[in-house]
């Protein structure tokens, strides 16, 4: 950002401006970035209350508070992510040939929809990062229910909550515009071909490492990262497959 | 030509789909402030060309000049252009409110009193997912984008496809009132030659990727015409002559003659009982781009 606002070329700020006419531009509909987010995010709340409702119901007294901490092991409090992962490919699928008709570049497209990206996944991991923090007050009240503080958001403090929500939302919205980048520019040919090369990839790095024996340590040094290294961490990959994504689409025709 | 700079310039443009040529050697220049028909059959390339000056579309070989600059990420240049595509697409729940609101933020003389006005005539849903519009409804809201937008190049391909026939009078007639207050340069393509044969200044005909025919409109208007009569009186009456077109039916025929008739031409012609009647711009550009196996067989009546 700092570099952006350091240098004063003239094209550059116009070029900053439309820029931000294509974030305006994926938020005109604020359902899709927004609302069905944070709607996900009230159903699956809902879900997980008649949940504890019905363990409390259902089990004696004595356990019922062992029986509420296994809701620590819920993925719930994920489930808006893999709307995300819609909204990615949609961004380049529907929103991009619709930025070209109305006289965009690719570039003013690619940092707008980047800066979108940026902007919501710090919105919304804000908004979950409160409502854990909420929650955990709840369970220091003595009510026992987990729905924001599972998985490690239980333990993490609240910078690494918000930094962890706010990666993998960066790193699923990157993917998954990759991938669309890939379809807009190559077609159904590209996708054959970018998927059987991440299974190679991924076949790859399980061979490298089982057959040299690294695995073992590079999967002690995986969960001994402190979380928030890894966390951000995931940003690294985030950034490539960008980059990736941009490299596809920048010479991507528009086709019908 | 005026001594003006063309607006669009495109030199040599080929455009080749692994080896399936779309668009050869395509060479032309527009003068600013016309309005300019694009014709020619399905496949024609019509739509490669358009996606090309806008910078949607790569060429193979050639190049094209907007403004003087190539269109390709340029946004000093996109930025005074607006392309209504007929197979237009966009985002998921996006409504025709949405879509007009984003405009004014990329077409810098947007007349959002004109768009709402154009609504009402087109009697455009607002609040309707667009995706779940008719084809008609579609095309309205490509053709209020069009005309509102006010941009210096703006280009319509094939912008009313399902559009009832008041809809369409009403885009010709906005369209000709509004270009009369505000010049501007209009590229146009459309398979209803007839309906805006009078709307055009300028006329381009691709046929197979290639460019058939460049020229004023006013040139084109009574540059051929259809003679009418027994076979073999027609055949005489054709000779020597540049025949574009030949029908038969029974011992009658008609043919297209190429170039002005003069006024001897016409006492022969009545002379001869042969009735002559100007082509429309339709029937020319039939003429023009129907498979060369008739062409040749009137060819070979003309040479015989």
């Amino acid at each position: 950002m700092t570099a952006i606002s350091t240098s004063p070329s003239v094209p550059r700020v116009e070029i900053r401006h439309r820029v931000v006419k294509v974030m305006r531009l994926h938020l005109v509909n604020r359902l899709t970035y927004i609302g069905i987010p944070w709607i996900i995010t009230g159903v699956a709340l809902v879900v997980s209350i008649v949940i504890a409702l019905l363990i409390s119901a259902s089990t004696p007294e004595a356990d019922r508070q062992q029986a509420l901490e296994g809701m620590s092991y819920s993925w719930a409090v994920l489930s808006p992510l893999w709307y995300l992962a819609v909204v990615g490919v949609q961004a380049v699928s529907a929103v991009f040939p619709f930025a070209m008709g109305f006289s965009i570049t690719r570039r003013e497209y690619a940092l707008g929809t980047l800066l979108t990206y940026l902007v919501i996944a710090a919105v919304n991991a804000t908004g979950w990062a409160v409502l854990t923090e909420i929650e955990r007050a709840v369970n220091a009240s003595g009510v026992v229910f987990h729905h924001f503080t599972a998985l490690w958001l239980g333990e993490a403090g609240v910078g690494t909550v918000w930094l962890s929500l706010f990666s993998l939302q960066v790193l699923i919205f990157a993917v998954t515009s990759a991938f669309g980048a890939v379809y807009a520019r190559w077609r159904a040919m590209g996708m054959l071909v970018l998927w059987v090369a991440v299974a190679l990839a991924v076949l790859g790095i399980l061979a490298v490492a089982v057959l040299t024996g690294a695995a073992p340590p590079i999967l002690d040094w995986l969960f001994g990262l402190p979380s928030a290294g890894f966390f951000a961490a995931l940003l690294i990959p985030a950034a490539v497959a960008f980059a990736l994504g941009w490299g596809a689409l920048r010479r991507a025709p528009l086709r019908g | 030509m005026n001594s003006q700079n063309p607006v669009i310039q495109v030199d040599g443009l080929s455009r080749t789909y692994r080896d399936v040529p779309a668009l050869t050697d395509v060479t032309f220049s527009l003068q600013p402030g016309i309005i300019c028909g694009l014709l020619g059959r399905n496949g024609a390339g019509k739509t490669t060309l358009m996606r090309m000056l806008t910078g949607q579309e790569f060429p193979s070989a050639g190049s094209t000049r907007v403004f003087g600059e190539n269109p390709v990420e340029n946004s000093r240049v996109l930025q005074k252009m607006c392309f209504v595509s007929e197979g237009q697409r966009y985002p998921d729940g996006y409504q025709a409110r949405h879509v007009l609101a984003g405009a004014p933020w990329f077409f810098a003389d947007w007349d959002a009193a004109f768009a709402d006005d154009l609504v009402e005539k087109f009697r455009l849903p607002l609040r309707r997912d667009v995706r779940k519009l008719s084809r008609g409804q579609q095309s309205a809201l490509g053709v209020i984008l069009g005309l509102a937008s006010r941009a210096p190049v703006t280009i319509f391909d094939e912008p009313y496809l399902g559009l009832d026939a008041v809809a369409r009078h009403t885009f010709y007639d906005t369209l000709l009132a509004d270009y009369a207050e505000r010049p501007r340069t209009i590229l146009l393509s459309t398979h209803l030659i007839d309906e805006v044969s009078n709307l055009l200044e300028h006329v381009l005909v691709l046929d197979e990727g290639r460019l058939l025919l460049d020229q004023s409109a006013e040139s084109l208007r009574g540059s051929a015409s259809a003679v009418a009569g027994r076979a073999g009186d027609v055949d005489s009456f054709a000779e020597g002559r540049q025949v574009l077109h030949r029908d038969t039916l029974g011992g009658l025929a008609t043919v297209t003659i190429s170039g002005r008739l003069s006024a001897a031409d016409h006492r022969a012609a009545a002379a001869a009982g042969l009735e002559i009647a100007p082509v429309s711009f339709q029937q020319l550009i039939v003429d023009l781009t129907t498979p060369s196996s008739p062409r040749t067989a009137a060819a070979s009546v003309v040479y015989e």
